[in-house]
């Protein structure tokens, strides 16, 4: 997934049918949808957005929704959230500098906010069956039919997704959790020479 | 089953183990005029972000190296309506940022 093709789930296809139109239809409609990647903006420019010529207007697509996000792995979840995070503050910044404070698409703001909580969802149906699992585990018999119940719910929706995605990466990050094996080593044989 | 289920409900959460910053930096109106003479931007945030925060927040995200942060809190102006009800609106904290004089470009696009 790319980084200016994530943030709105039709844009692309949206961009491709848009310029179709507009090749075939070149300056006889006033009002034109007008698209540029986000990915031009380096830095500070970031938090604005390019200047529409008048007449023309930002195209945004479809929100994302749970059902949409499920399949994807963490890290694809962990990049949109960024790419949300920045679209909101840019946002945030033009609704401030716009005049009488409005946004000439001012749902943009909700779509972002709402696909943003789809995210936490997500994630949370994921912790959730993994919190199941665990107490899958430990009850008892008589009581291991409604857990069971609540965990093949938590199945159906989470599918087949690892439920401690990143976690090695970070542990290996940590240098705090890292063992010095020279040491291990050294004190395995101080151990075995005074046994011997 | 039940000390199952409270080890289960004070774990944390597994995706809080990798940071999902739910940070709102927004430009004050007309604060970006001046920019590239005095190398100052203009954020509002809420009050419990700190300094080091800002700084981490803009390199990691924006990729803008931040040598120095100013901050202010600014307290919710009370509004009237009529001549008996108000209401307060928000307190928030300002925030000027220097960037570097490499990062220094037009911000209109």
């Amino acid at each position: 997934m790319s980084s200016s093709s994530l943030l709105y789930r039709t844009s692309s296809l949206i961009r491709r049918s848009m310029i179709s139109m507009t090749n075939t239809s070149t300056s006889s409609t006033s009002s034109t949808f007008i698209t540029r990647s986000s990915s031009d903006a380096k830095g500070l420019q970031q938090f604005f957005e390019h200047e529409y010529p008048k007449g023309t207007y930002p195209l945004a697509g479809k929100k994302w929704e749970a059902r949409d996000l499920r399949g994807k792995s963490f890290e694809d979840l962990h990049k949109l959230w960024f790419v949300l995070l920045k679209e909101r503050n840019k946002l945030m910044s033009e609704r401030e500098n716009a005049k009488d404070h409005k946004l000439t698409n001012p749902f943009r703001l909700q779509k972002v906010r709402k696909s943003m909580t789809a995210i936490k969802t997500v994630l949370g149906e994921r912790d959730s069956l993994r919190k199941e699992l665990y107490i899958l585990t430990k009850c008892a018999d008589n009581e291991r039919k409604d857990v069971q119940k609540r965990v093949d719910y938590f199945k159906n929706l989470v599918g087949a997704v690892s439920l401690t995605p990143g976690l090695k990466e970070l542990e290996e990050l940590q240098e705090s959790l890292k063992v010095d094996l020279s040491l291990e080593e050294s004190i395995d044989n101080l151990t075995n020479l005074k046994s011997n | 089953m039940e000390i199952a289920k409270q080890t289960a409900q004070k774990a944390t959460k597994y995706w809080n183990n990798i940071f999902f910053p739910n940070m709102q930096m927004t430009v004050i109106r007309k604060s970006f005029e001046q920019f590239p003479q005095t190398r100052k931007l203009e954020f509002r945030t809420s009050c419990d972000v700190g300094k080091l925060d800002i700084k981490g927040y803009m390199k990691s995200v924006y990729n803008v190296d931040v040598p120095k942060v100013n901050t202010l809190n600014v307290q919710g102006r009370v509004k009237r309506q009529g001549t008996k009800r108000a209401f307060r609106q928000k307190d928030w904290k300002k925030a000027i940022i220097t960037v570097d004089p490499s990062d220094v470009q037009s911000l209109k696009r």
